[in-house]
């Protein structure tokens, strides 16, 4: 019972490799993949020109604007290239070799996400080392005293964001268009990072309407957890509880729309 | 060993009436052997249009695929080939009906296993080489690692691919992309081969190489199910075929009683006599004047032995007298004798 357990630990393990694997090269080759990265550089260098505009703390400026950047460069990769994913292999008829196999659209589909995350996780980590290099060249007092804990914990999160929004952005394409995909991941992220206003928004309205807003407060996928807003640009300290707790929480989310896109990309081939 | 039923029983004129459906579909030979596939009462329907109007495309189809047999599956485009043959490789479940591959459930493990699927006009990765895409296959096949890198060279030398093996597969040509095709889906040694029109988009050289490599397939031990809306294809190599149009099977069983059952016609071509002689000879139709003569078709085979001494008391030289099969349309087309209209 114990070995068989294992043994197909072991072979969904093989599986999500070779289908990430595959995925991450098709990702790899994919021209949306350069352009974003041409707008995140373009972006690096614009927060050095505003920082050069700005009359008071221009390292803060640098800060900021580089943590946008690379935020938006991590999510554009993660939800326009996890968007199309599934939809492309079922046009394609490419899933059939895939499916006409031993394998379950459960581990195909951790195969694919899986090597969406080795995309983002490898555009994260460029980007990120650029962003710190500039920062070293750029900052006027000094690059530890800018970039504490905080900022490193920041960049973490960052990721975690990203995959969060990319297997969003899986999950809605295994029922949907790419399209509408994108549409739908980009309305949770930008509701989702604002879940503390809606809270305060279902407060405020109250009885029938607030109880809805509440309920679509609690059940949408919180990326304030993973945002850590002014408090890096001011350097507050966080503990490692909050990390720990958001980092789950992000793992949590990934782990069910994954699981939710494997059951529904069920119906895609009708 | 492998007899071919075609030239055997096309010419004779001693046709059984074909099986008439929906009688169960077994083969008449080899009835010994036990089935690779058996179908049983499967119907699909898919919801479609914008109102998931529902629509039936298989109505309770039945086939037995005897082990060891290579099986031609016939019909018209549209006549649910792909969607029967999707359902064999366990890409779906049907809407009703039980599809057993080798004894066990077309969808499950066990019978994946067993069955190796080339899908129809396949399309892989186009980014990996033909040695990727071999090593992606094996790895989902539960094959381990040193076992595909040692099968790969046999099967790509198998398919006559080893010289094109680290090219990517966007520059393979549609005749590769099929040959690769189909070492995808024997990379893992199946017992049961599932191809859906192995043959179409090839030039007629490209189709005599995938005939032959069928047959060698098939003398491995192999079980081969193939569709084609093409008879020619299809006569040469299989030992039973089965038809299908709008989604009902209309017939089963040896393929020369399916020939025998068609208009057989034969073409005579010929040199050395007007047109205008030509068609006054009686029993020639169809006289078409060629650069090198005339052709003419005779209807029946009894024809043939008049038309012909006529012709050669016009002192016509005689170029050449063949057979011309019958197309599916034209058995579809042929009123329904032992068997139901669909
Ligand atoms: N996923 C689907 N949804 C709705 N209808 C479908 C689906 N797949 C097939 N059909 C319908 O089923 C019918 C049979 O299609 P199928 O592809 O099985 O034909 P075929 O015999 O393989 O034809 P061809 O020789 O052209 O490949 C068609 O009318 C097609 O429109
Ligand atoms: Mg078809």
């Amino acid at each position: 019972m114990k070995q068989s357990v294992r043994e197909s630990a072991i072979r969904t393990f093989e599986i999500v490799r070779a289908v990430g694997r595959v995925t991450f090269l098709e990702i790899i080759r994919d021209k949306v993949l350069y352009n974003i990265a041409v707008i995140s550089f373009l972006l690096l260098g614009a927060g050095i020109l505003a920082s050069r505009l700005a009359i008071l703390k221009q390292d803060r400026v640098i800060l900021d604007f580089g943590l946008t950047a690379l935020t938006l460069s991590c999510m554009l990769v993660a939800v326009l290239c996890g968007a199309g994913m599934l939809g492309r292999e079922f046009d394609r008829r490419t899933v059939y070799v895939a499916l006409s196999r031993p394998v379950s659209r459960l581990q195909f589909v951790a195969g694919k996400f899986a090597g969406l995350a080795a995309v983002v996780a490898l555009n994260w980590l460029l980007l990120a080392a650029a962003y710190i290099a500039l920062l070293a060249l750029a900052a006027h007092g000094g690059f530890g005293q800018l970039a504490g804990g905080t900022f490193f914990c920041a960049l973490f999160l960052v990721l975690a964001q990203a995959l969060m929004a990319g297997a969003l952005a899986v999950f809605f394409s295994s029922f949907t268009t790419t399209s509408l995909a994108v549409v739908f991941t980009a309305g949770v992220w930008i509701i989702g990072s604002n879940v503390s206003q809606l809270r305060w928004l279902a407060v405020k309205t109250g009885g029938g309407l607030g109880g809805a807003l509440d309920v679509l407060a609690l059940m949408i996928p919180n990326f304030e957890y993973s945002n850590l807003g002014l408090k890096v640009t001011y350097g507050v300290p966080v503990t490692w509880l909050y990390m720990t707790a958001s980092l789950a929480y992000a793992v949590f989310v990934v782990l069910l729309a994954v699981l939710l896109a494997g059951m529904l990309a069920r119906g895609k081939e009708g | 060993m492998r007899r071919c039923p075609a030239r055997a029983s096309a010419a004779s004129n001693t046709s059984t009436p074909l099986l008439p459906l929906p009688a169960a579909c077994t083969t008449l030979a080899d009835t010994a052997m036990p089935n690779m596939l058996e179908v049983e009462k499967v119907d699909q329907h898919f919801r479609c249009g914008f109102l998931m109007r529902r629509t039936q495309v298989l109505h309770a189809v039945e086939l037995r695929v005897p082990a060891k047999s290579i099986f031609g599956f016939l019909g018209p485009n549209g006549a649910g080939k792909t969607t029967l043959i999707t359902l064999i490789a366990g890409l779906r479940k049907p809407s009703s009906g039980v599809i057993k591959v080798g004894g066990h459930d077309a969808t499950g493990t066990a019978a994946r296993m067993k069955t190796g699927y080339l899908p129809e006009r396949p399309y892989f990765h186009d980014h990996l080489t033909g040695e990727g895409l071999l090593k992606y296959v094996g790895t989902l096949s539960g094959m381990s690692r040193p076992k595909i890198l040692a099968r790969i060279p046999k099967v790509l030398s198998l398919v006559g691919l080893t010289e094109a093996r680290r090219v990517e597969l966007r520059k393979y040509s549609k005749g590769m992309l099929q040959r690769i095709g189909i070492a995808q889906a024997i990379l893992h040694d199946p017992e049961f081969l599932v191809l859906d029109e192995p043959m179409s988009g090839l030039d007629p050289l490209g189709r005599k190489e995938m005939r032959e490599l069928i047959v060698g397939l098939a003398a491995g031990g192999r079980t081969i199910f193939f569709s084609s809306h093409i008879i020619t294809d299809v006569e040469a190599i299989c030992d039973n075929v089965a038809v299908i149009n709008k989604g009902r099977m209309i017939g089963c069983g040896p393929i020369g009683e399916f020939l025998s059952k068609g208009p057989v016609k034969t073409e005579i071509a010929f040199a050395g006599v007007d047109a205008a002689a030509a068609r006054g000879i009686d029993g020639l139709e169809q006289v078409r004047e060629m650069p090198d003569g005339i052709r003419a078709l005779v209807p029946g085979q009894e024809a043939v032995g008049r038309a012909l001494t006529q012709l050669l008391d016009l002192k016509a030289r005689i170029l050449w007298v063949n057979p011309v099969r019958p197309s599916l349309e034209e058995i579809f087309e042929q009123p329904a004798g032992g068997r139901r209209a669909p």
